[in-house]
């Protein structure tokens, strides 16, 4: 291995029960992501995506297979060890946004250091900062209702980084807002790119996929193909 | 996380819904003020009345007829009885004392009231050792038509006010008023009227009736000795179940059962609220976590561990029992007062209600724990929420 291994994937297969049938979302997905690169993976829907990315995200455990974050195996882990390591490890952005609707943007940027024990001035400093690079240093107390599907999607992505997390891990990060908004959340996560934070998007959007450096086609629950710049 | 950001939290959340966290809240003020309330008004009659008993003194029995152990209850005894009480060694003295009912008229103005009589010759000692003070006047001490009156009497009952030298009818007879007595704080007690007996006696056509016996034991001799031996001559004259003998303890007991029952009464119908309480608080908590399903699957995925859950809604939890409590305390402290100022309205100012710390510690203490314990299950519902399940709500 010529760089850090991030995240791998081991021949993961999940497995759901859905009343009487099992449903194989996964079935034998390898995958390895380096430290500084940009992934996306590209699926339809029903390919997997979802949960692929609960996977990658350390979310849930494999039914088969392992998944290392480092050099965690992470089926190893109890939950609340995975709590501590996931909040640590990975940032997450999610297609609805998913802030907390009783805390300020501010407060939702700092939640993730509360969980990691930083105190409460190094959090308050840390998320204006953040705030500010995302460019909503004037929305700061507004609540997650205040603010549009853009604005909340950029404190989501402060949130994201607000551990200072190896990997960022977006959910089709444009979903739920417009284009020309999305575009400019795309040149934030190509922003943080450049500064050197590994990157996985999953998204079903090709145009939006083109972005990344390597494009990991999923279909069916496995790796199908992919692209490379 | 710190228990400080626990708290920042879960204040966050009880704002976001005050109505619904106030009505929770209500339930347990509502149990914990009924709880403070009733035990204090419980607590403050017993030890009012436990007072009352010390003042009267322990060195006194009570010998009624059968069929009651109160003053004015049951009937049969006579002056034969009182001769042969007086046999009994070791008494200071024994007195027959007769109760009646009969018309009083001042000014034209009829009412009914209650007589006391006893004998004129031991007047000053009955009044004395029945804790009666004079606001005027002085206690008759011969058969004469000369009447001592209560508080009330003087004050309330008659339209015109009386005062010493005032004329009263009686029964068609007229007497005049001797003295008049300080309150004792019962309005029974202070409506009376006292006379001689030899008077009483003709009044009321009673010519040798005792409606009960007073006797008072010399200083150092054994109380319940003595009430043996007034049982053992009574029995020479009459079957043993057609007496009691009551010595002071004995009346402290029994009051103090019934009282014990009241109040086991009154606190069951406060833990009964406390415990519609409680499931107000479980019913509002597993709300809280249902509707809440999303917000700790975001909590899970950015680091919170179940620990981490669990604590913010226990806290969440006892903090709302515990400001009930505080709210409860506090209104049951109210109550209690307005209870107090109600029954001293009707003349009961012997009551003094007083709410005491342990009580106030009990409520506070109780409200807490029960916030808690009504959080624990909803609490482990929420840590047990699987992130990525949670998020897809």
């Amino acid at each position: 291995m010529a760089k850090n291994s991030v995240i791998r994937l081991d021949n993961v297969w999940k497995t759901y029960k859905m009343g009487e049938v099992d449903v194989q979302a996964l079935r034998g997905l390898s995958l390895e992501v380096n430290d500084g690169e940009f992934v996306a993976i590209e699926g339809p829907s029903g390919s997997g995506k979802s949960t692929a990315m609960n996977m990658i995200g350390a979310l849930d455990y494999p039914s088969k297979g392992s998944v290392y974050l480092g050099n965690h195996d992470i089926t190893k882990l109890s939950e609340s060890q995975l709590a501590v390591i996931r909040g640590r490890k990975i940032g997450f952005v999610f297609q609805q946004f998913n802030l907390l609707a009783n805390l300020s943007a501010m407060e939702n940027v700092a939640l993730p250091m509360m969980f990691q024990g930083v105190s409460p001035s190094k959090r308050r400093e840390r998320a204006r900062n953040l705030l500010e690079s995302v460019g909503l240093g004037d929305r700061l107390n507004h609540r997650p209702s205040e603010l549009s599907g853009g604005q909340q999607q950029r404190v989501a992505i402060a949130r994201a980084l607000s551990n200072n997390p190896e990997v960022i891990l977006a959910d089709e990060p444009t979903g739920n807002i417009d284009s020309k908004t999305g575009q400019a959340i795309i040149a934030l996560l190509r922003g943080m790119h450049r500064e050197g934070k590994t990157i996985i998007m999953i998204t079903h959007d090709h145009k939006l996929a083109k972005f990344a450096d390597r494009i990991e086609l999923l279909k069916d629950g496995v790796i199908v193909g992919g692209s490379k710049k | 996380m710190s228990l400080k950001d626990d708290f920042f939290i879960v204040i966050k959340n009880i704002s976001h819904r005050k109505l619904r966290s106030w009505l929770t809240v209500l339930g347990v003020v509502i149990g914990v003020a009924a709880i403070i309330a009733l035990v204090a008004v419980g607590r403050s009659l017993e030890s009012s009345i436990e007072k009352e008993f010390e003042d009267f003194g322990s060195d006194k029995i009570t010998i009624v007829a059968a069929g009651g152990n109160l003053p004015g209850f049951g009937t049969g005894l006579t002056t034969k009885d009182v001769d042969a009480v007086k046999n009994v060694k070791g008494l200071e003295y024994v007195e027959g004392m007769l109760y009646e009912s009969g018309k009083a008229t001042h000014k034209e103005e009829s009412i009914n009231v209650f007589f006391f009589a006893w004998e004129s010759d031991n007047s000053k000692v009955l009044f004395d050792d029945f804790g009666a003070d004079f606001s005027a006047g002085a206690p008759f001490e011969t058969d004469s038509n000369k009447i001592v009156i209560g508080s009330r009497v003087a004050a309330d009952l008659f339209e015109k006010k009386l005062s010493l030298g005032s004329k009263l009818e009686i029964e068609d007879e007229k007497f005049e008023v001797a003295g008049i007595l300080e309150p004792v704080g019962n309005p029974d007690d202070d409506s009376l009227i006292y006379m001689p007996m030899g008077v009483a006696r003709e009044l009321f056509d009673k010519e040798d009736d005792v409606s009960f016996m007073f006797a008072k034991v010399k200083p150092g001799s054994d109380i319940d000795e003595i009430a043996d031996k007034i049982t053992a001559e009574l029995k020479k004259e009459r079957s043993e179940e057609s007496f009691n003998v009551i010595t002071p303890e004995q009346l402290i007991e029994q009051v103090g059962t019934v009282l014990g029952i009241i109040e086991g009464v009154l606190v069951g119908i406060a833990g009964i609220s406390l415990i519609v309480g409680s499931v107000g608080i479980a019913g509002s908590m597993y709300t809280s976590v249902i509707e809440r399903t999303r917000d700790v699957g975001i909590m899970k995925a950015v680091g919170a561990t179940n620990n981490e859950i669990t604590a913010m809604f226990l806290i969440e939890a006892g903090l709302m029992g515990l400001v009930g409590g505080i709210i409860g305390v506090m209104f049951g402290f109210l109550i209690a007062s307005m209870i107090g100022f109600a029954i001293a309205q009707a003349g009961f100012t012997f009551l003094e209600i007083t709410v005491e710390p342990w009580l106030v510690l009990f409520g506070l203490a109780f409200a807490l724990i029960v916030g808690m314990l009504s959080g624990f299950f909803p609490a482990r519902q929420a840590a047990r929420l699987k992130p990525v399940e949670a998020l897809r709500k």
